[in-house]
């Protein structure tokens, strides 16, 4: 078997999907973001819940520190083993001037956006009458926003294709609550539309974090190969 | 004397051989690598990644560090230098060979240049890199 022929039929020494899964290997250890999503939803459930919420009392806390043991420990230790470890590059110059821009500007004009969002977030509370802002727009707008930055990333979309559909399909669960009240008012007062509400955020971190450790898992070689090496 | 049309521009041979290839472009993607991580992320087996790695080493494209982190010794791989402008080198050749090749076929198909001399019939294939012939720039480092 020539080169070419082994090469050809080896999708596992891809130089693209090996460049993508050595620069994204951090943000793809999804499981972190999973804890901390559930870290997030302990507090929402509790306040919809109340007392036949199992965690309760000063059980909240101790949940929380137990999701930071366990990112700041046991995940990191969990990749490390079945993965290994990579030392990412420094930013490049581009991204470094980018994050010294936007420190600046937030620096100097942090008050006045500020003052600009939360005009927008009353045109917007106007805009759905008796619901005295209890939509959760904030994961929304999160989605929309890594649903039009994924147009840029060329290299993204043709390595992990279904990204694109993950991206869409997040969009459009956190508009349909956040827009269902619209038609059906009285929803804000059934305990499912409250709990997808509340825990829009949460949801929105497991869900991604669960996407992001099976798209490495998925992408990484599944057996081990020969080489007859030269 | 040649034609400078006739010359296929070569790769390094060393930097070629998919498995290497592999542990460079990994490579050339971050500032160092672990041992585990070169190996699932190649699918290599250990006793093949250590050979290839020895013969990186051994020709200075890589520099591999060793040391006893929690009681377990860990092997921490990183390009050297030359192993950076190695790696550029040969992607640079792979963009010329391709478009050497796509100005072959166009001549080929052309009905206007049948009566000029076309080099010879040069098929990616034919010299072991029909695989690089992903969309341009789809390899951009």
């Amino acid at each position: 078997m020539n080169v070419a022929e082994r090469t050809v039929t080896d999708p596992t020494l891809e130089p693209q999907r090996l460049k993508y899964l050595t620069e994204n290997f951090s943000t793809l250890q999804g499981l972190i973001w999973v804890a901390w999503g559930a870290v997030a939803l302990v507090q929402p459930m509790q306040e919809i819940y109340g007392a036949s919420w199992p965690i309760h009392g000063w059980l909240p806390l101790l949940a929380c520190l137990a999701g930071f043991v366990v990112v700041g420990y046991y995940i990191p230790r969990y990749y490390r083993r079945r993965f290994g470890w990579v030392e990412p590059r420094n930013p490049s110059n581009k991204q470094v001037v980018i994050f010294l821009l936007v420190l600046v500007v937030l620096l100097f004009w942090g008050r006045r956006i500020e003052s600009y969002a939360n005009d927008l977030m009353q045109v917007i509370d106007s805009m759905i009458p008796d619901l005295h802002g209890q939509i959760e727009l904030v994961p929304l707008v999160c989605w929309i926003g890594a649903l039009s930055t994924s147009f840029l990333k060329r290299s993204h979309r043709t390595t992990d294709p279904y990204w694109i559909y993950f991206l869409c399909f997040g969009t459009i669960a956190c508009a349909v609550v956040a827009i269902y009240p619209f038609w059906h008012p009285e929803a804000t007062r059934s305990l499912l539309w409250t709990t997808l509400n509340a825990g829009s955020f949460g949801f929105s971190l497991v869900a991604w974090g669960l996407y992001s450790h099976f798209t490495l898992v998925r992408l990484m070689p599944k057996k081990f190969q020969e080489n007859d090496g030269e | 004397m040649n034609d400078d049309r006739n010359t296929v521009p070569v790769p390094n041979r060393l930097v070629h051989e998919p498995a290497r290839l592999a542990i460079l472009t990994v490579l050339s993607s971050c500032r160092s690598a672990d041992f585990v991580f070169l190996q699932r992320v190649t699918g290599l087996t250990k006793g093949n990644l250590s050979v290839q790695l020895t013969n990186l080493e051994d020709a200075g494209l890589v520099i591999i560090t060793k040391e006893i982190v929690d009681k377990k010794m860990r092997t921490t791989v990183s390009l050297s230098k030359r192993g950076v402008s190695e790696i550029d080198e040969y992607w640079h050749t792979m963009d010329a060979i391709r478009d050497r090749m796509a100005g072959d076929e166009g001549r080929r198909r052309s009905p206007r240049r049948r009566a000029v001399p076309v080099s010879p019939t040069l098929s990616p294939a034919s010299i072991g890199l029909e695989w690089v012939l992903t969309p341009k720039g789809a390899h951009c480092c």
